[in-house]
C-alpha cells in the first residue's frame, strides 16, 4: 500500500488487479465521485483513469508501475458534450434510447459506463442494457443483461442485473431470434423503468450476420442516437438509411487494449464463476414448469420398451426418445411406426446445461446449471444462486452452453437436441 | 433479405472446391470426417467450424512431414491416407494405412499430391472453444 498525492484536475492510469482508497479529497473514475473514505477494487483485465475533483491522497495497492501520471483526460471533451445533448434532447415521459455499436475491443462498455454516470448526474432514472453476451459485464455470459442505475458504476459487472434475459450462448449467430426477442422485451422493460437507455452491443458488425443482425436491432429500437466507435469507417454500412443527425461517430480511443480469444474465455469465466459462487442445488418436478426453447416435454407421453423417457411430438416432427445409450436398431425394431422418426437423446448429455429460471410471466429469475434430468423421478435436478422459493420458477428455457459446477466453461449442446 | 443467417452454405461450397480440386474419394472422406468433428466439438459456431475446416487440410512437401502426422499421398495411381510412424531422410513409414491392407513404406521421392491432415486445428485456431468433457 502506498500514499499517492494528485493535484486537482491531475490524471493517473491504474491498471488492475488493484485497489485504492481516498483519505482525503475526491476523484472521478469513469464520471462516478469517490470520495473520502470511499475504496475501489480494479480487478483484473480492468483499466481505469482517475481525475482529481480535488488535491486529493490515496493509498494505493497495486503492482509495481501500474499507477501512471498522464498528461491530462483520457476522456474526449466531445462524450461530455453527447451526454448533454442527450439531456437537451430528452423528453419526459419517453425513453431516450442509444445503441453504441462497434467491433471488439474499441471501447463500448468503457463508453457505455461513462455516458450512464454523466447522464446520472441530470436524470433519474438511466439504464444499459449489455447484449454482448460473449463478453458479459452485466449478468453472466450468455446473458443479456439490464442494469437501471441508482448510483454511478465502475465496474458494472460488479452489480447485479436488474434484469436478466437467457439468450443460451455466447454469439447470436444460431440464436438470432431469442437475441431479438429480448432485445425486444429488454427495450419494454426499459420504457416503463428508466428516462435513458444505452444499449451496448457485441462487436459482431460485418458479413451476413453481423449485418443482419444489427440492422434488425437498430429497427426494433429506432434509437434516438446511434453511437458509432470506430477506427475508420468500419461501421458505415450500419447507418446508411438513418438521419445523419441521429448518428455520432467516436475514434477509437488507442489506449483501448486487444484481448486474445483466451483472455477473453477467462474474463467470461471469472464473471460465471462469481455468479455461480454459492450456487445451491434445487430439485423441480416435471411437473410443476413448462419447458423453452426444446422439445422436451412439449409432446405426449409414450411408453417405449427400452426408453428412459418417450414422448409423441407434434405431427411431422416425430417423436422423442431419451435413451441410456445411443438408440440401436435392435432397442429401437418393436417400436411402432405410428410415432414417426425418433429424435434420440442420451441421457447424460444435459448434464451442465446452462438453463433459464423462468417466472409465470417468462421473466428470467435466475441462471442455473442443469446437474442432470431425473427420468425415473421425472425432475429437474439444478444448481443455481437463485436464492427465491422454487415455488416461483415455473419454466425451465434451455441453452445451448455447458458449464461445469463452478461455473466455467464446459462445451456446447447441438441445439434442437433435445 | 440477401443474407444468410448460418453459414452452413461456406461448408457445401467449402466441400464443392475440395471435390473439384482432388476428386479422390479418399480423401474427401477424411475431409468430410473433419468437418464432423469440428462440427461436433462447436455446433454453435458453423462459420468457425468452416474456418477451421478450410485449414485443416493443407498441401505440403514430402520432406515437410512429421511423424505422428496424419498424411494422405498418392504414389503413382495408388492413394495412402495413414499416420507417419517412422521418416528417415530418403522415406517414411505409414501405419493405420486406408487403402492398403498393411503398413506402408515409402520412399519420399515417390510421394505426390502430398496433404497433411491436422487433427489439432481448433486447438490451433480457436483454443477458447476447445474444453474438458463436463464432469
Amino acid at each position: 500500500m502506498k500514499e499517492q498525492k494528485i493535484g486537482k484536475e491531475e490524471f493517473f492510469l491504474l491498471v488492475g488487479p488493484a485497489q485504492f482508497a481516498v483519505t482525503s479529497g475526491a476523484v472521478e473514475v469513469i464520471a462516478a465521485r469517490i470520495g473520502k473514505g470511499e475504496k475501489l477494487n480494479v480487478p483484473l483485465g480492468k483499466r481505469v483513469p482517475i481525475r482529481a475533483l480535488e488535491d486529493t491522497v490515496l493509498q494505493v495497492e497495486c503492482e509495481p508501475d501500474k499507477l501512471t501520471k498522464m498528461e491530462g483526460s483520457s476522456i474526449p471533451a466531445e462524450w461530455d458534450a453527447l451526454a448533454k445533448r442527450v439531456v437537451g434532447e430528452r423528453r419526459d415521459g419517453r425513453l431516450y434510447s442509444i445503441l453504441v455499436l462497434g467491433e471488439v475491443d474499441t471501447g463500448k462498455t468503457f463508453f457505455s459506463t461513462y455516458i450512464a454516470n454523466r447522464l446520472l448526474h441530470h436524470l433519474k432514472r438511466t439504464a444499459i442494457l449489455d447484449c454482448d453476451t460473449g463478453q458479459s459485464d452485466i449478468g453472466p455470459p450468455g446473458t443479456f443483461g439490464m442494469l437501471v442505475m441508482k448510483k454511478p458504476v465502475v465496474f458494472l459487472t460488479e452489480e447485479p442485473a436488474t434484469y436478466l434475459y437467457m439468450l443460451g450462448a455466447h454469439s447470436p449467430g444460431l440464436h438470432f431470434l431469442p437475441a431479438l426477442t429480448g432485445l425486444a422485451a429488454m427495450l419494454e422493460k426499459a420504457r416503463a423503468d428508466a428516462d435513458a437507455l444505452i444499449i451496448d452491443t457485441t462487436g459482431w458488425v460485418q458479413g451476413d450476420g453481423g449485418r443482419a443482425i444489427k440492422k434488425s436491432k437498430l429497427d426494433i429500437v429506432n434509437p434516438d442516437m446511434v453511437v458509432l466507435m470506430q477506427r475508420g469507417t468500419e461501421l458505415e454500412h450500419l447507418v446508411k438509411h438513418l438521419p445523419k443527425e441521429r448518428v455520432v461517430r467516436l475514434p477509437v480511443s488507442k489506449k483501448a487494449s486487444s484481448t486474445s480469444q483466451m483472455e477473453r474465455k477467462s474474463l467470461r469465466e471469472l464473471v460465471s464463476v462469481r455468479y455461480f459462487k454459492g450456487a445451491q442445488k434445487m430439485e423441480i418436478p416435471f411437473s410443476r414448469v413448462f419447458t423453452d426453447r426444446c422439445y422436451f416435454l412439449t409432446g405426449t407421453p409414450l411408453t417405449l420398451d427400452g426408453a428412459l423417457h418417450a414422448e409423441r411430438l407434434s405431427a411431422w416432427e416425430g417423436s422423442l426418445a431419451v435413451t441410456a445409450k445411443p438408440l440401436t436398431p435392435d432397442v429401437s425394431k418393436g417400436w411402432p411406426k405410428e410415432i414417426g422418426r425418433v429424435t434420440n437423446f442420451v441421457a447424460g448429455d444435459e448434464k451442465g446445461l446452462m438453463v433459464g429460471l423462468l417466472d409465470d410471466k417468462q421473466n428470467c429469475l435466475a441462471i442455473a446449471r442443469l446437474d442432470e434430468i431425473d427420468f425415473a423421478k421425472k425432475c429437474f435436478r439444478l444448481r443455481t444462486p437463485f436464492s427465491g422459493s422454487p415455488e416461483q420458477v415455473r419454466g425451465i428455457q434451455f441453452g445451448s452452453l455447458k458449464l461445469a459446477e463452478d461455473g466455467r466453461e464446459a462445451g456446447f449442446i447441438e441445439p434442437g437436441s433435445i | 433479405m440477401t443474407f444468410k443467417e448460418t453459414e452452413f452454405p461456406a461448408t457445401l461450397k467449402y466441400l464443392k472446391a475440395a471435390m473439384a480440386a482432388d476428386p479422390d474419394p479418399l480423401l474427401i472422406k477424411e475431409v468430410l470426417a473433419q468437418i464432423i468433428k469440428l462440427y461436433e466439438a462447436v455446433p454453435l459456431y458453423p462459420g468457425i467450424a468452416n474456418m477451421c475446416a478450410a485449414q485443416a487440410v493443407k498441401a505440403v512437401e514430402p520432406k515437410d512431414v512429421a511423424v505422428g502426422q496424419k498424411i494422405y499421398f498418392q504414389k503413382g495411381n495408388v492413394s495412402y491416407l495413414g499416420t507417419v510412424a517412422e521418416k528417415t531422410a530418403d522415406g517414411l513409414k505409414l501405419k493405420a494405412v486406408k487403402a492398403a491392407e498393411e503398413d506402408v513404406s515409402v520412399s519420399l521421392k515417390d510421394m505426390s499430391k502430398v496433404k497433411a491432415i491436422n487433427e489439432k486445428i481448433l486447438e490451433e485456431l480457436w483454443p477458447s472453444l476447445v474444453f474438458e468433457k463436463v464432469k
